[in-house]
């Protein structure tokens, strides 16, 4: 059961070709394990839908709830030509969504890390961008900041109304008394400081218009995503169970 | 000794003071009564000689380090910690040429009770918890399997060498090596920090080093004791051997549990104190040395106990206490360790010179030699096994100088001259191999570290001012891997930290902070910056609206009186909504969704200086005068 090999995992029935997992460099064991965990997810199904996701329980608490699964439908993100949202995903995206939380390896080099980091920022990225035009507005940044688990979209009028900010949380604080007025100007501070490391001395004509992918590089330069964007579960070998 | 001596001198005096009455004074030269006349000038030394020497010691010590600085090229070549040493040895030089006997050893007691306790507060109080924690599997790994591995390689194969008749040292029996071994494999924390304080490594290799150098006390304590009680019992049964396991066990544990409980007590104490907040500094600088010194009387480790201390108090007392009594705890801190630092090299320095030593030279290099292979190997074979588990595994660099920094310092020196001489016959060779081994390390390891990271361009930290994007995006990070690991159906690292948090916001913040407001690290790291720059505008005459008792509401708490929390809110409100309004005309960041009203003029200029003091703010890093690493991090994790 199970192959050692990198890269050359046992098919389970029925799914897409996997001709492209063998560039994902995940072994066969985790792939058997997210196997299952997928067909639990999906209750037996060849895909899943957003609606899966509910049946997780601790992921309720979890303030971005709403934005984790919606990166996983993200087209962008499914390495897909087109633009939008999907309906359901199979195995394989499922398996393209898991990899970009792989940990680096020793025998990397530069380029092979550098292309790494890039492709685990631009996740990041499609996660601030909601409404997919390749730049990070003030408006998404603040709904980073603010965001809301009842189904309201950030734009609607219906934000002004009390019963609505009743309902949401802040991602920051799990504070309810918080109110909003702070998250945005919250928000609005971490956006100047953006436009400060970008684009340097501004005149006061001009109008900064978003963070786009290269700022959003240029800001996390200091950071080392590729050694912190991981999920240990990646590198544990798990005991491989035969069909 | 000396306070006896002073006594005694002082006992003499008295009875010659009252005998000046009676009429018959004790003279030298035994001759008839004579009486003394009333003293218009009078020296009397040995009435203030102790608190005089220790305070000229210290006076010297500081003086020294002025010095040192005084050419500012000096320290990033060669670490102070020699430079010290070398003051030292002058000092214990001229002693010794003056008054022809060894200058006063450094007093173990004095070193343990009071020098040690100050620098490893500093260091736990300052600790980068999260990066403590995310490591501590491999930290603990060094330091208990590490230096086990060192103090039985290098108390065997010196036993070795002792065992070749040629060297003459056949009297040192296994044991004794062991013994030997175990005191010289621990890696200090003091000379440590005073190597890696300057070199600045990424903050992953700094933590793995240092925090094994704290961890190891626990086995340095537990090995140490046990060959010490073997050497002297007759016969060593299985049963002592499993003795000593457990005592490790006890040790460690007993000295972590002991440190949460009076953090946790110091927590609480911080709670009631806003009516006496001078008083505040005090609480935890007590608190952090009863855990140590009631860690010592057990025989645990004092060490870890501090450590545990430090970390818990941090968080819930930086809460609790007002805004100046966390700068002098801060500051206090910082000064106290630099003190113990400065004298413990010194006194190393001066206990060197003297006629404590043997000198053989097999034993010594070969004592030398065997510290470094071994290091090298042990950090070598450890990493390999560890790496399997890691999900960063360590590359050769990272693992070179984790094993070129396993520096020796004080401890080992103390524990050497604590060795009972009537078992130790050869304890002035001991003294003389671990000297060296010190010297060694400090002298050529701590000058050569330096150049050695440049040239293997190891990763260097960066000493950039957290800003709030930054904080934003760690915390979008966290919540992020949290969702994807229950999506996994894995419970990783993320998972133990959420529900720690969810149990810390639920009962331990409520029990231990006194006004308890759900306070997010981003928020207060937040407000923090704006009040800072809310003052800069409000000295430079910018903000004319806003009432200046709420700008400088945290600065002048003592003067006005205590503020209800809804007062503290509605300032914090006011404050937090001027700010924003001015800066939706000083942004300009777009200009058609913001309201623009008031003067053209003035928004260009709060504009103009807005963003000299944001830029200047983010250049600039917030450490203090000490320029530790870990400083610019103490905010920014957890």
């Amino acid at each position: 059961c199970g192959q050692a090999q990198v890269g050359v995992p046992r098919v389970p029935q029925g799914s897409a070709p996997v001709t492209s997992l063998l560039s994902l460099a995940v072994t066969s064991e985790q792939i058997e394990h997210l196997h299952r965990r997928f067909k639990q997810l999906s209750q037996d199904q060849l895909t899943i839908r957003k609606e899966n996701f509910d049946s997780i329980p601790d992921l309720e608490f979890n303030p971005i709830r709403g934005k984790i699964v919606h990166a996983f439908f993200d087209k962008r993100n499914l390495r897909q030509e087109s633009d939008g949202l999907a309906e359901e995903i199979n195995f394989e995206d499922f398996l393209t969504i898991m990899s970009y939380f792989r940990p680096i390896e020793m025998n990397m080099d530069e380029e092979q890390l550098d292309r790494f980091r890039k492709e685990k920022l631009k996740f990041l990225f499609h996660m601030y961008d909601s409404d997919h035009d390749g730049k990070i507005t003030l408006q998404e940044y603040r709904n980073v900041t603010w965001a809301p688990r009842c189904p309201i979209p950030p734009e609607s009028p219906a934000w002004s109304s009390p019963c609505a900010l009743q309902v949401v949380e802040e991602l920051l604080s799990g504070n309810p008394h918080l109110e909003k007025e702070s998250a945005r100007s919250i928000a609005d501070g971490a956006m100047m400081e953006a436009a400060s490391i970008c684009v340097g001395q501004m005149g006061p004509d001009q109008v900064y218009e978003g963070i786009t992918f290269e700022d959003f590089l240029k800001m996390w330069q200091g950071i080392d995503i590729e050694t912190k964007m991981h999920v240990r579960f990646l590198n544990v070998d798990t005991i491989a169970h035969c069909y | 000794a000396a306070l006896a001596e002073a006594r005694a001198t002082s006992e003499g005096q008295l009875p010659g003071a009252a005998a000046m009455g009676t009429g018959t004074p004790p003279s030298p030269s035994g001759a008839a009564f004579e009486e003394t006349r009333l003293h218009v000038f009078t020296l009397d030394y040995p009435h203030v000689q102790i608190p005089f020497e220790i305070t000229l010691w210290i006076l010297l010590a500081s003086l020294a380090k002025i010095g040192f600085h005084l050419y500012h090229k000096l320290p990033s070549i060669v670490p102070e910690s020699c430079l010290l040493i070398l003051v030292g040895l002058l000092l214990g030089g001229i002693i010794f040429g003056a008054e022809e006997k060894s200058p006063p050893v450094m007093n173990s007691d004095v070193f343990f009770l009071y020098l040690l306790p100050p620098i490893v507060l500093d260091a736990g109080y300052f600790m980068p918890t999260r990066l403590f924690f995310e490591n501590f599997g491999t930290i603990f790994w060094y330091a208990v399997v590490g230096t086990l591995w060192n103090a039985i390689g290098i108390g065997i194969s010196l036993y070795g060498i002792c065992q070749i008749s040629a060297f003459g040292l056949t009297d040192i029996t296994l044991l004794q090596n062991l013994l030997f071994g175990s005191l010289i494999s621990a890696v200090d924390p003091v000379a440590v920090l005073a190597v890696f304080e300057n070199i600045h490594v990424n903050e992953q290799l700094y933590i793995l080093v240092f925090g094994e150098s704290l961890l190891n006390d626990a086995i340095t304590v537990v090995l140490y004791n046990l060959f010490k009680s073997f050497c002297q019992m007759r016969t060593i049964k299985v049963i002592d051997i499993f003795a000593g396991i457990a005592n490790f066990f006890i040790v460690g544990i007993g000295g972590v549990l002991i440190g949460i409980l009076l953090g946790f007590v110091a927590a609480f104490t911080t709670r009631f104190t806003h009516k006496i907040r001078v008083i505040e500094p005090l609480f935890v600088f007590l608190y952090s040395y009863l855990s140590y010194i009631t860690a010592e009387m057990f025989h645990l480790s004092g060490i870890m106990a501090i450590t545990a201390c430090a970390m818990t108090m941090n968080k819930y007392v930086e809460e609790n206490v007002s805004q100046k009594s966390y700068t002098t705890i801060k500051y206090f801190m910082k000064m106290l360790s630099s003190v113990s630092e400065t004298l413990i090299f010194i006194f190393m320095g001066v206990s060197t010179v003297g006629k404590n030593h043997e000198w053989n030279w097999a034993f010594v290099s070969f004592t030398l030699l065997f510290c470094l292979i071994w290091r090298a190997l042990g950090v070598f074979v450890l990493t390999q096994i560890i790496n399997v588990f890691r999900t960063i595994p360590l590359t050769f660099k990272d693992q070179f100088i984790i094993a070129y920094g396993g520096l020796r310092g004080a401890i080992c020196f103390s524990l050497v001259f604590l060795l009972p001489p009537a078992v130790f016959p050869r304890k002035k060779l001991f003294i003389t191999a671990v000297i060296v081994v010190i010297f060694f390390t400090v002298f050529i390891q701590g000058i050569t570290i330096r150049p050695l990271v440049e040239f293997l361009d190891v990763k260097r930290s960066n000493k950039k001012q957290p800003a709030v994007s930054e904080e934003i995006y760690n915390r979008f990070f966290d919540h992020v891997k949290t969702g994807i690991e229950d999506v996994c159906g894995h419970w990783g690292h993320n998972f133990w930290r959420d529900k720690f948090k969810k149990f810390d916001n639920k009962y331990l913040r409520r029990l231990l902070i006194r006004e308890n407001q759900p306070k997010s690290s981003i928020v207060s790291l937040y407000k923090k910056l704006e009040i800072k720059h809310a003052i800069e505008m409000a000295e430079s005459g910018m903000i004319s609206k806003v009432p200046s008792s709420v700008s400088l509401s945290d600065y002048h708490e003592g003067k006005i009186k205590p503020l209800s929390p809804t007062e503290m809110e509605n300032m914090r409100e006011i404050l937090t909504k001027n700010l924003y309004q001015i800066r939706h005309r000083t942004m300009s960041y777009n200009r058609h969704s913001l309201a623009a009203d008031a003067s053209e003029k003035q928004a260009k200029e709060i504009l103009i200086r807005r963003r000299h003091s944001l830029r200047e703010s983010l250049r600039k890093t917030n450490s203090l005068s000490r320029e530790r690493p870990v400083l610019a991090f103490c905010g920014v994790f957890w």
